[in-house]
């Protein structure tokens, strides 16, 4: 028998314990887009330096569903849905590209950059026959329009016209940390990593509110002293949890008995024969922090590791995979030594990466599990059962006020639901 | 191709690139940068990267030092499930060449088996090298960029393609 999404959600009795069918069941996955990805939600799209010039688009996905962000003559970005209004044809094929108007290649209905639909084929008949409807009107068929946020560069789209403004969706403890990143001057793409993760989701969003795994997973991390629980920390949530900052200041590594001891991952004595992959140099934006790594729910996260940046998208493949799209960037006026660091940086990350390849890893033999253990449940207890933010590394809070914030919402009890 | 020198160094090229598909496929990581001159760079890069000017690649190496690091931190450090490769390589091409200097393409088509399910498709693209003809023992790559078409990646790439 086919358990239900409402089965499930009732096994989910709290955050701290979280059954393992929320990572399987297609149900709860379908209740999931609608209510995260095609609900009240600000979802990435891309950033602006990816159309700079009138009629770029770019094609991407918000949850499952086919997107295209424009640029349009006056300079304004639009998204509107992937998806011609006559038959569903995708109007557009390539990732990236320049057009003047959007066709379809069926049909040629054809749209302005904004989706206005501006002329069909034969309206008026041929000779005399057929056409359409004197009563038909032309933008009564547009494409479906997204709202659109534009924040200093980066771009999110919703289905919902409903979803507040983007800095209220971002709540005011995430709101500085996002504009410490995105603070204004004009962002450059560097380019793109894609894999295919096959895991749930979610797993992902858990992997980035997890200051717990770093210092122990990642041995290069902790050797090098890019992340490790004695350095000074912060994990910052908004007042409903859905979103999450891991702050840290990076120290230098080396022994310390309280964290390196007894951990199997620590080398003590590894030394990089070309240092220049940890090459940092501080920036003027940073403050205090080196590291910190945004979780924008649902769709992206957004990574300062030192000097390397990247946006990491989040598109759901069913219950049990997903795409992770890494968009790495910097700013337009970084001098050419800053963006060879930053690349130089980009081997840690992305599928290759010598940290980030173990994430993609370790959530693929989580998701194993999940799909034939059925009755099996993950623990979140570092730092007890509570939820909030924590002035420390060693806690598990910030899961737990995910999923406190997914259950209210799936169960139908959040305003934004 | 008309004068035997030709052949020969076409020959050795076609030996070179299948003895670094064989050092892969063996598992011997610790020969890989031998390949290398002591400068060589290596790219796996993305297809849609390369073809735009973007410069990020999946993993890139500057010499001897960062080809070395890559090596000891995927054998010693990094944790992945073990899987073999099977290199499927077209035969290369010369594109040109000077006095020190060969510039050459070749496609290649990279299977992954895990333990525990079927053999899959990892990558197919092109090696796209600048090997150096100065080190008369051996042909090393001055560049070599493996260019993959497969963007999406089926989760890790755990070793240079």
């Amino acid at each position: 028998m086919v358990t239900t999404a409402d089965e499930v959600l009732q096994k989910f009795e709290a955050p701290h314990r979280i059954p393992a069918e929320i990572y399987t069941n297609a149900e709860l996955y379908e209740r999931e887009l609608n209510k995260f990805f095609y609900g009240r939600h600000w979802c990435y799209v891309g950033l602006e330096a990816e159309v700079p010039a009138a009629g770029d688009f770019k094609t991407t996905f918000v949850g499952e569903r086919g997107v295209i962000m424009t640029r349009d003559a006056e300079g304004s970005v639009n998204v509107v849905e992937n998806r011609c209004q006559h038959k569903g044809v995708r109007l557009l094929q390539s990732p990236f590209g320049n057009v003047k108007r959007l066709v379809c290649p069926y049909h040629q209905w054809c749209y302005k950059m904004n989706g206005t639909l501006i002329g069909v084929p034969y309206r008026a008949g041929v000779q005399g026959q057929g056409g359409y409807p004197a009563d038909f009107v032309l933008k009564e068929h547009s494409l479906g329009q997204l709202k659109v946020a534009r924040y200093n560069g980066i771009v999110f789209a919703t289905f919902d016209d409903d979803t507040p403004s983007f800095p209220e969706y971002l709540g005011s403890a995430i709101e500085p940390y996002f504009k410490r990143t995105f603070h204004g001057r004009p962002l450059k793409v560097l380019g793109y990593n894609r894999q295919r993760i096959r895991g749930n989701w979610k797993l992902m969003h858990e992997n980035i509110k997890d200051p717990y795994h770093p210092g122990l997973l990642h041995a290069f991390f902790i050797t090098f002293g890019l992340w490790r629980p004695d350095q000074r920390s912060r994990m910052v949530t908004d007042a409903l949890g859905r979103h999450a900052c891991m702050i840290s200041a990076r120290n230098y590594g080396g022994r310390n008995e309280e964290v390196t001891g007894g951990i199997s991952s620590f080398k003590e004595g590894m030394q990089l024969a070309d240092a220049r992959i940890i090459d940092v140099v501080k920036e003027d934006w940073w403050g205090d922090h080196t590291v910190v790594m945004q979780t924008i729910f649902p769709s992206v996260i957004i990574q300062q590791q030192v000097n390397s940046l990247s946006t990491r998208q989040i598109i759901p493949r069913g219950p049990g995979q997903f795409d992770f799209v890494w968009t790495h960037f910097g700013y337009e006026d970084d001098s050419a030594e800053m963006t060879t660091r930053r690349l130089h940086q980009a081997n840690l990350f992305g599928p290759a990466g010598y940290v980030s390849l173990e994430d993609g890893e370790v959530i693929e033999f989580s998701q194993q599990s999940h799909e034939t253990y059925v009755c099996g449940q993950s623990i979140a207890e570092l730092d007890g059962r509570g939820t909030g933010p924590a002035e420390h590394m060693v806690t598990e809070t910030l899961i737990r006020s995910m999923y406190r914030y997914y259950l209210d919402v799936m169960r139908g009890q959040h305003a934004a639901d | 191709m008309q004068r035997t020198e030709d052949v020969e160094l076409y020959l050795a090229i076609a030996e070179t690139y299948q003895a670094y598909a064989d050092c892969m496929d063996q598992g011997q990581l610790d020969q890989w940068p031998g390949f290398f001159t002591e400068h060589g760079v290596y790219k796996a890069q993305a297809r849609e990267n390369f073809d735009r000017g973007l410069p990020l690649a999946a993993i890139a190496c500057a010499g001897r030092g960062m080809l070395e690091d890559r090596v000891f931190v995927i054998s010693k450090v990094m944790v992945y499930a073990p899987r073999y490769l099977r290199h499927i390589l077209g035969p290369p091409r010369i594109l040109s060449r000077t006095q020190n200097e060969v510039r050459s393409q070749g496609s290649f088509c990279i299977y992954q088996t895990l333990a525990h399910r079927p053999t899959e498709l990892l990558s197919v693209g092109r090696y796209q090298d600048r090997i150096s003809l100065e080190d008369h023992e051996r042909l090393k790559f001055r560049e070599r960029l493996a260019i993959y078409d497969s963007l999406l990646i089926p989760n890790s790439l755990v070793f240079p393609l």
